[in-house]
């Protein structure tokens, strides 16, 4: 198949660049290959110095097109320049496309597959280049150019010629492998073999760890497509943890900036320990582009928040509009559920009105975690045509088995219609850009662990906690394939549904590796069950020190996450930290000793809550007082259970006390004898939409279930609430149909 | 009688890394040097003026010999000018700077991005009186609710006026049991002229300094604190037969300073 990468293609606006785009997509259809819209840049930093279009296929090889968006009236006597209808001068296209001929060419040499350095010729055909004058017809053309380098094409010839040049020749072809190569040499993704180490057999958790760390990230075609494009609007992009959605931003940010250099850009995002890592992802991306640092007074990558000590979106804003900032140890936000949409509903109401629009694209990182008036927000901050892109994890909490739909995200107009109506998501932008974007595929998890992390976290096999998705669309969003029932886009009550995970959407490489070597990729997850929560972690301190000791793993690729966070938590903590040290095995507690963004220092074991873990994944992942997740009536735990699991890259060590660990013991081998697929009855929608409501309520509900515990085990308080309920009609009919 | 050589101080610091193990998160004490023993990424005197700062910068730091139950540090320095003589000892404890009148551990359900939140929020209320001297409108919720019902009250009854200042103080009485603890520390240091060479300090005040007539060795310092803040606990907690033995050995260890002079106290900022 051909891939469409239409890059600035919706923003620079050019009509007669738009119409070939189209065309292209229209002719160019056999085989495998990229057309990319001044892509690939090929480290060049100016895009004027970049042809339109250049397309690298098995069928049609690499062809260079160049499209003159003036109408020409003059050239000079060198050719170097050339003059424009409204009298501008403008450099060469013809020499433009040349030199960017010249710089594909000595790419190509780098590989010896394609470049035969005895005859010092490329194996592979010629590169075709071409001049497109839209603007221009022939004669006009004829009269002024002399002595033209690369063939040029005027008004009334482009539709024939470009029949003409990507005629399919039956005899030709570049073979896969050879485009692959070209592929990696022009987005530098390239290494050369002879660099890297000779494979040996892995055998320790080590070997495997360093192993899989030796291959470079490399976007995969999906990923591709949606990084190398800027929409002209609003645009959602969709995936689970770890299906590179940040990687994605930081390249668009990068991009836009490296085009745009005037544009306001602003990349928020909501984890602290993340600013690194979008920073440097950022860098990387510009910096190869353009050989020049970005400029970050038109780049701004902000917390949502910040402080006095780092920079955030709330705290600029407070300070332009002289509104207080506020900080995360006042009373009135400690108490809230949701801290961050009240600063920012807050920050409405005293600004309302007199927020001026900044920035000319958005990004939001993690919008998931954030609510409606921040968005709102943003949408005031932003310029037309609202270019705010927000990458929203499909299933980070429970609550979001149904997507938060943009009518509901970014506030109300002075009618009390949606600011951006969902159906402004609905279909794509010029140039082939989706406005809603899924990606199916998982780099960071196992198969086996998000399986076991969606059937845990919706309770596939518990009858009594069950909360599936409830619809096809959603299922394939999230990279399952739906078996049974078929024909069916909604399920129903007593639906047998049977959904697979399938392995094309999982690129995880330590699974892969394990696979290879012989080795069976079910045993990155385990479960273990204790008597006592003593006996729990003794075992787990075992096991450290023999993956220390005997597997060389490193310590810091270890974390070791405590589902319970209750008052016991601090004692845990401390009780592994010193039976690991008395092993010389040195610990971090990141936010309760040390600092909260110091998470997997080299050397050190970290501890830590599912909360604090969000963002990071590790290798090797432990994640104990697993008991807490099943019959916890709040399915809270559940969430919390599916973070954990979702932060393992590798090997995920869970394990459980008490009597409670059976019940869930008995959930994890229905996951694993059923695997790679889920089989499960649906729910009644009452069901689910009660445990939603539960799930998604801000009230403290572990109080109050408390409270209600103390009621059952109480005969006369028992006495009451029967009498309670059986003068209450509705309510006793509810407890009826339970 | 002579001073512990560096040797004699490693062994007394391993000592209690196994007497006391079981009030030990964490050690971190290492020959960083030939003749030096401190801690990995060993940092000179951090000093804040507000101790809870001090204090968080060097946990965070991990600038401690031992991280004992309850995030409390203990600080070992040996600075060994050769095999025998000692230039330099600084032995420190510096308890958990705040302790709440309620229980608010639970705290963790809240937020869960930032760091110590029972600091944090302590900064808050100190914030908040500095703000008040200068003269900055209260931006406390729950004090300005309680204000303006005072006001509406003082309407009717002139006799009580609203005062703010107490307000504040207040809130901090009920909600703090212990705000304003320090660090208590002996220095030695064999050079010196300005004042004794051994002496005790209490709290970030440089100015009051002790002299002591000996320096005691590294296991009476530790077994010292210990025994005072577990002082409930503490005849339970050991076999009275060996920590007997292991301190009557230690005892030997220390020190006699000569040309003690016990009216060598400096308060130097009166």
């Amino acid at each position: 198949m051909m891939q469409f990468i239409p890059g600035n293609l919706a923003i620079e606006k050019n009509p007669q660049e738009l119409i070939l785009w189209d065309k292209l997509k229209n002719i160019l259809v056999e085989g495998k290959g990229i057309v990319g819209y001044r892509i690939p840049t090929l480290g060049i930093p100016n895009k004027e110095d970049i042809p339109s279009f250049i397309i690298r296929s098995e069928k049609y090889g690499v062809v260079i097109l160049d499209v003159v968006n003036f109408k020409i009236t003059a050239m000079d006597e060198s050719g170097d320049y050339w003059t424009t209808s409204t009298n501008k001068e403008i450099f060469s296209r013809d020499i433009v496309s040349s030199q960017f001929y010249e710089t594909v060419v000595s790419k190509l040499k780098d590989d010896r597959n394609l470049y035969d350095l005895k005859k010092k010729k490329l194996i592979t055909s010629d590169i075709r280049n071409y001049i497109i004058f839209p603007y221009n017809t022939k004669d006009e053309i004829a009269s002024i150019s002399s002595e033209p380098i690369n063939e040029f094409i005027c008004k009334e010839d482009i539709d024939s010629k470009l029949a003409e040049i990507f005629q399919i020749n039956e005899d030709y072809s570049i073979k896969v492998n050879l485009l692959d190569i070209i592929d990696s040499l022009f987005e530098n993704t390239y290494k050369n073999n002879r660099k890297n180490k000779p494979v040996n057999d892995p055998r320790t958790n080590n070997d495997f760890i360093q192993k899989s760390l030796d291959y470079t990230f490399k976007l995969d075609e999906i990923q591709r497509q949606v990084a190398m494009q800027i929409p002209d609007g609003p645009q959602r992009i969709r995936g689970l943890a770890g299906t590179g959605k940040t990687v994605i931003l930081s390249m668009k940010a990068a991009l836009v900036h490296k085009d745009f250099p005037d544009y306001k850009i602003l990349f928020i995002f909501n984890t602290q320990s993340m600013y690194n890592q979008i920073q440097r992802y950022v860098i990387d991306y510009y910096i190869h582009e353009t050989k020049q640092n970005p400029n970050w007074s038109n780049l701004e990558i902000l917390h949502a928040w910040g402080g006095r000590e780092q920079q955030g979106l709330h705290y600029n804003i407070s300070m332009k509009y002289g509104t207080r900032p506020r900080t995360y140890a006042e009373t009135e936000l400690r108490m809230s559920s949701d801290p961050l949409e009240k600063i920012y509903f807050d920050l409405l109401k005293e600004t309302k009105g007199k927020l001026e629009p900044i920035y000319d694209v958005v990004l939001i990182d993690e919008a998931q975690d954030f609510s409606p008036s921040l968005f709102e927000t943003i949408y005031y901050l932003t310029k037309n045509p609202k270019r705010i892109i927000w990458a929203y994890d499909e299933f980070q909490s429970l609550k979001e088995l149904k997507i938060k739909e943009s009518d509901a995200l970014f506030g109300k107009d002075k009618f009390d219609n949606p600011n951006l109506p969902e159906s402004r998501l609905e279909g794509q932008y010029v140039g082939g850009i989706d406005k809603d974007f899924v990606l199916p595929n998982s780099y960071r998890n196992p198969r086996i662990n998000l399986m076991i992390a969606h059937g845990i976290g919706m309770g596939l096999y518990n009858q009594n906690e069950i909360v599936p998705i409830e619809d096809k669309t959603s299922w394939e969003a999230r990279g399952y394939k739906i078996i049974k029932p078929e024909g069916k886009t909604k399920f129903e009550y007593k639906d047998q549904v049977i959904a697979e995970r399938l392995e094309e959407h999982s690129k995880n490489i330590l699974e892969k590796l394990l696979v290879e070597n012989g080795r069976n990729e079910k045993e990155l997850v385990s479960f273990t069950t204790f008597n006592s929560n003593r006996d729990e972690l003794n075992q787990i301190v075992t096991k450290i020190i023999h993956l220390i000791k005997l597997q060389s793993v490193p310590p810091e690729e270890i974390v070791v996450i405590n589902l319970d966070t209750g008052k016991n938590s601090k004692t845990e903590f401390e009780y592994l930290r010193r039976e690991l040290d008395k092993q010389e095995i040195k610990a971090i507690t990141p936010g309760y000793i040390e600092k909260a963004s110091h998470f997997k220092e080299p050397g050190f074991v970290t501890l830590t809550t599912p909360f604090r873990a969000k963002g990071n994944e590790a290798n090797i992942v432990f994640i104990f007082n697993a008991q807490i997740v099943v019959d916890n009536a709040t399915y809270r735990m559940r969430n919390s259970f599916f973070v954990a699991v979702t932060r393992s890259r590798g090997w995920c060590y869970i394990s459980g006390n008490g009597i409670k660990s059976l019940l869930l013991k008995q959930e994890i081998d229905s996951i694993i004898g059923n695997y790679p697929q889920f089989k499960f009855v649906f729910p009644k929608y009452e069901d689910i939409q009660r445990r939603i409501e539960l799930i998604s309520a801000n009230k403290d509900l572990e109080t109050v279930e408390t409270d209600i515990d103390k009621i059952l085990a109480d005969p006369i308080y028992r006495a009451l609430l029967k009498e309670k309920i059986k003068r209450d009609e509705h309510t006793k009919q509810e407890f009826k149909r339970l | 009688m002579t001073a512990m050589n560096i040797n004699e101080v490693l062994q007394e610091l391993e000592k209690i890394k196994k007497v006391y193990r079981e009030l030990i998160i964490t050690s971190n004490y290492k020959q960083i040097d030939t003749f030096e023993i401190g801690w990995d990424r060993y940092k000179p005197g951090i000093e804040k003026n507000l101790y809870a700062k001090e204090y968080e910068i060097l946990l965070q730091n991990r600038q401690y010999s031992f991280l004992l139950n309850d995030r409390e540090l203990i600080q070992f320095y040996f600075k060994y000018e050769n095999e025998t003589t000692c230039d330099k000892i600084k032995m420190a404890y510096y308890p958990y700077p705040i302790k709440l009148r309620e229980d608010s551990y639970d705290m963790e359900r809240y937020f869960d991005d930032s760091d110590d939140l029972l600091l944090q929020e302590y900064y808050l209320d100190l914030w908040n009186i500095l703000n008040q001297e200068f003269g900055v409108p209260v931006k406390d919720e729950q004090l300005e609710k309680i204000l303006s019902i005072l006001k509406d009250e003082s309407s009717i009854d002139q006799t009580i006026e609203p005062n703010i200042n107490d307000l504040i103080v207040q809130k901090f009485n009920y909600k703090y049991e212990i705000t304003n603890s320090s660090h208590i520390r002996i220095d030695y240091s064999r050079d010196v002229t300005s004042h004794h060479v051994c002496e005790i300090q209490i709290g970030a005040i440089n100015n009051i300094r002790f002299p002591l007539d000996k320096i005691v060795s590294p296991f009476l310092f530790f077994d010292f604190i210990i025994k005072n803040i577990y002082r409930k606990s503490y005849p339970s907690m050991f076999k009275s037969s060996i920590i007997e033995q292991e301190l009557n050995f230690a005892r030997k260890k220390s020190y006699q300073i000569t040309d003690f002079n016990e009216d060598n106290i400096f308060i130097t900022h009166l």
